[in-house]
């Protein structure tokens, strides 16, 4: 499902006219030491603008200049040179931060209170009415999972829960424009897939979500563009389709073939491609999906859990289901989504491999003959499944200057 | 200033607006505000509230207040402040009554200006929050949700506990270490003296200490840039702690307070019965204080006048000698009005004004202190006092000598109705001894009379203890906003020490040098050194009087009346001006500060 709705939002990714919700101009932040001395460049002339709708990706190596710039789009630093409107507005607009939620990189929140306190609290600050904080807080902790833990010190929380209290208390106002840091950071995979899930519901709604990470998965997952970040300059950016897709391959993907059939296609293809560029191989599901089924399946077995549980949907406030919108929203709504939600996307091609011998292809047509499927349907993703430690790497080689 | 309006409709009158916070014209008329919204009640409570101003105004005009005194008053006028916040509610309330539905919300400076916003479609529909009892502004709500976050820091992180059982245990532990020696003096300079001082300055270090942590960890642990992303402004952060940390002040204060007052009650009464009368008379009262008018001014002029006739006859060339003949000739003048020779009498005049109506019948108290130009064999000296002036007023004499220690207070009881017509009270004193008696002229006589009872007296002499709890922390959070917490905290009691270095200063402004100067030659230090020092010295003790001019505690263990006037003149100086700097340069400072330069270290 998830996959599915992220190949809908990957879709609708050119929302190219919408309003502008954040331009950044010659973006330009330099740390200075005691003696006003420059000390580190952390971001160096960055453009970009974000549309309403968006969900717009933050991409880099630790220290690339990510965080940088989202907590300069808060006005937590002040640039050292350039021009950054949020909502048409400097960032330390404070009526404009009634619209702008933010999940920082860490757990900033107050020890001391708890997560029912926590989420009064903030609420409180967007002068939300007390009966309008009950019963978003009760809708929050459903959804992040923490209903169970309402009364405990958020100091006292794992860091998984301690992000998933964070992200609630970024929701509490029903944000215009989300800025989330690290989203996934310390997060159980049911977690990430969940604030994914979320994410894309926002941007569903309208909503403008900013991410921050180094995490490609995540934000291959749920951007519908990005921005490259590599020593606080901009590498590259665009939609995901524009930067991944490649249109000199194609990928075809059926149910499992006879071998008879397979071998007709192939001698087909042969006929026009040379055989060392042609590659046959099984579809994997990603380790994400294989966890997500094996927790579900012991969900089911009703074992308990003194931590976080699994969040419930997003909150109903969040769906935009807590109230009627007026008939702006509505418009606004209808004007978010996408026009028409394909049944299937075509995903990037799957990097050339090795010319496929008649060994694989044998194995290959044994699975139709068995007729035993996965349990979990497969689906469709058109990349390995990457090593998310390695992911900082991998940036940094994809970046070097020649390749 | 603009505020939100509520608009309501009514299918036949149109439309209604209704402010839904603060609004400054039931503030400014209030009783035409309530008569014009057709509010009987509160029109009528103000009106006669109106008249109590009306009063005020006549006491300042009587010169009984000071005309700041009057302001600050007038400022704070209380039912006009509560109607500012509350009547709007009310008047929605009413338009509701009379058949009016509720369609949204406008922002303008005026009701009318609302109505006509609204016409022009202006109008926010916005859901009508349920429960309008008492609505604050946003700014408010959001200011105190950062007081109340304190609170609940200074709660769980057990603060509050901590230093509660610090200040009971002060307040029950002095008098059992320290044992007083069963007179009336003793068991206040204890009881009273020592624990509220010990409270004080308890109370103040847990003050610095949590106003540097609350907002210096806050920023070091980034919990701060949670609240600077969300719709509050950083001003409304820095007033939210102080609102918080000046509550729990103001809690803490009145436990200790309660505590004070509650044992000084019951040890009291365990004194023998002739220091409980004295005790009662003296100490458990609070009593106003009358003196001489000031002629120091007029002495001075006289002084110089002798100078320029003296530098005349014999010119001195060096200013140092000039600047000590200046001295002496100003001791000779004040030396003419102070000593009273062998044999000799001297008089005061004390003018009692409308005081003489307040006292009525009851006795008054007349507070002496003399030295002498030797010590007598027997370490006293006798005193004859008159009052009243013979065949124009009642008079009292002593009867026989009394016989009185130089260089000590001593209170003794006249009795009443001893003034003329006008108020006046004329005391005379006749030196019998073979000694000149000289009476200060601060401090050599003092005619004190009931004006109030203690407890109220205490209250005040507490608020005074907390307008400068309420300078410290806003000191403390100053310094906060641009240093870290240790350094933040050695940086606030460093500017303690400055202000506690005031004797030295004035020795400093006194002498006219910081460098010394040689008793023989009578040449000072460097004088381009002082030119600064003094100048600076004299700006710093000018600020730090504004604080240190009021002493409660004293006024307190010596019976003497702490007035609202003073009360208000200490908020006034030590929290509105003082007070108000540190937050101005506070405030300054953490608007401009980059919030995410620290790195979380929690």
């Amino acid at each position: 499902m998830a996959a599915e709705t992220t190949l809908e939002t990957r879709k609708s990714a050119t929302r190219a006219d919408g309003e502008v919700v954040v331009s950044v101009r010659g973006l330009t932040k330099v740390f200075k030491d005691f003696w006003n001395r420059p000390k580190a460049r952390a971001v160096d002339n960055v453009d970009f603008d974000v549309r309403r709708g968006e969900v717009f990706g933050l991409l880099g190596p630790n220290g690339s200049g990510k965080s940088t710039t989202v907590k300069l789009l808060l006005g937590l630093l002040h640039p050292t040179r350039g021009r950054i409107e949020v909502f048409g507005h400097s960032p330390r607009h404070v009526a404009t931060k009634s619209r702008i939620g933010y999940l920082p990189e860490e757990s900033y929140l107050y020890r001391y209170l708890n997560s029912r306190e926590t989420l009064d609290f903030f609420g409180n600050l967007f002068h939300l009415s007390r009966g309008e904080r009950n019963d978003r807080a009760e809708q929050l902790l459903e959804m992040v999972g923490l209903s169970q833990t309402r009364t405990r010190a958020v100091g006292e929380f794992s860091k998984g829960m301690q992000r998933r209290i964070g992200l609630a208390q970024a929701l509490i106002n029903d944000p215009d424009l989300v800025i989330l840091d690290e989203p996934t950071a310390g997060l159980d995979p049911i977690g990430c897939r969940e604030v994914k899930d979320l994410i894309l519901a926002l941007a569903r709604r309208g909503k403008t979500v900013i991410l921050s990470s180094h995490l490609l998965a995540d934000v291959e997952d749920v951007c519908d563009r990005v921005v490259i970040y590599y020593g606080g300059r901009v590498q590259a950016m665009g939609t995901l389709k524009e930067l991944l897709s490649r249109p000199d391959t194609i990928r075809i993907t059926t149910p499992v073939l006879p071998r008879e059939t397979l071998e007709k296609v192939l001698r087909v293809i042969r006929e026009d491609v040379a055989a060392d560029r042609i590659r046959v191989d099984n579809p994997t599901q990603n380790l994400e999906s294989y966890f997500l089924q094996v927790v579900e399946q012991a969900r089911s077995a009703a074992a308990e859990t003194s931590g976080a549980t699994s969040g419930a949907r997003v909150a109903a406030y969040l769906r935009g289901e807590a109230e009627s919108p007026s008939e702006t929203d509505r418009i606004l709504e209808r004007l978010a989504l996408p026009e028409s939600r394909p049944a299937s996307v075509p995903e990037p091609a799957t990097p050339a491999g090795p010319t496929p011998d008649e060994a694989r292809l044998e194995e290959l047509t044994k699975a139709a003959d068995s007729a035993a499927p996965s349990p979990e349907p497969a689906r469709e993703k058109k990349a390995e499944p990457v090593d998310l430690s390695k992911a900082d790497e991998k940036l940094s080689s994809l970046l070097k200057p020649g390749e | 200033m603009a505020t939100t309006y509520e608009i309501y409709r009514h299918p036949e009158k149109g439309l209604a607006a209704a402010p839904v916070t603060f609004s400054i014209w039931p503030y400014l008329f209030a009783e035409w505000w309530a008569l014009f919204n057709r509010l009987w009640m509160p029109a009528i409570v103000a009106a006669v509230l109106g008249a109590g101003l009306g009063f005020i105004v006549r006491l300042y005009s009587m010169g009984v207040i000071p005309f700041w005194a009057l302001c600050l008053f007038i400022l704070a006028y209380p039912t006009r402040l509560y109607l500012a916040f509350r009547g709007g509610y009310w008047k929605a309330r009413q338009l509701e009554r009379n058949g009016y539905s509720y369609l949204g919300e406008v922002t303008a400076h005026t009701g009318s200006a609302a109505i006509a916003k609204a016409r022009a479609g202006k109008l926010r529909e916005r859901a009508r929050p349920g429960g309008i009892a008492f609505r604050l502004p946003r700014g408010l709500t959001r200011v105190f949700a950062v007081a109340g976050l304190t609170w609940k820091a200074a709660f769980r992180f057990k603060l509050f506990l901590v230093i509660a059982v610090l200040l009971l245990g002060a307040v029950i532990g002095l008098p059992v270490l320290i044992k007083d020696d069963g007179t009336a003096r003793g068991f206040t300079q204890i009881l009273l003296t020592y624990t509220l001082s010990t409270i004080t300055g308890l109370l103040g270090l847990s003050t610095l200490w949590l106003s540097c942590g609350t907002l210096a960890r806050d920023i070091e642990e980034c919990q701060v840039q949670m609240l600077a992303v969300k719709p509050i402004a950083r001003w409304q952060i820095w007033l939210g702690k102080w609102l918080g940390i000046v509550s729990l002040n103001a809690v803490l204060l009145a436990l200790s307070g309660a505590s004070v007052y509650t044992l000084l009650q019951w040890r009291a009464t365990r004194l023998p019965a002739a220091e409980q009368g004295i005790l009662r008379k003296e100490v458990l009262v609070a009593r106003g204080s009358a003196r001489e008018p000031d002629f120091s001014h007029e002495l001075r002029e006289k002084a110089e006048e002798l100078l320029r006739q003296r530098l005349r006859e014999t010119p001195v060339q060096s200013d140092a000698e000039r600047a000590e003949v200046r001295r002496q000739i100003l001791e000779q003048v004040k030396a003419s009005v102070q000593v009273v020779p062998p044999g000799y009498s001297r008089v005061w005049q004390v003018d009692l004004g409308l005081v003489r109506y307040l006292v009525g019948d009851r006795p008054l108290q007349l507070r002496v202190k003399f030295n002498a130009a030797r010590e007598s064999a027997s370490g006293t000296f006798d005193a004859l006092f008159q009052v009243g002036v013979p065949q124009e007023t009642q008079l009292w004499r002593t009867e026989t000598p009394m016989s009185l220690a130089p260089d000590t207070y001593h209170e003794f009881e006249i009795p009443p109705n001893l003034f003329d017509e006008n108020g006046v009270l004329t005391i005379m004193f006749v030196n019998p001894n073979d000694t000149a008696l000289l009476f200060p002229l601060e401090d050599g006589l003092e005619v004190l009379y009931p004006e109030g009872t203690f407890g109220l007296n205490f209250i005040r002499g507490l608020g005074i203890i907390w307008c400068w709890m309420a300078l410290l922390s806003a000191l403390g959070l100053a310094a906060a906003t641009f240093l870290s917490f240790p350094v933040a905290a050695f940086f606030s009691l460093a500017m303690l020490t400055v202000a506690f270095s005031s004797g030295t200063m004035t020795t400093a402004i006194e002498e006219g040098t910081i460098m010394g100067s040689d008793s023989e030659t009578g040449e000072v230090g460097s004088s381009i050194v002082d030119s600064v020092a003094i100048p600076v010295f004299r700006g710093i003790l000018a600020v730090v009087n504004l604080a240190r001019q009021f002493s409660p505690i004293d006024a307190l263990s010596a019976g003497r009346s702490i007035g609202w006037g003073q009360l208000a003149v200490a908020f006034g100086q030590i929290v509105v001006v003082l007070g108000g700097f540190f937050a101005l340069g506070g405030i300054a400072i953490f608007q401009r500060r980059e919030l995410a330069t620290a790195q979380g270290t929690q």
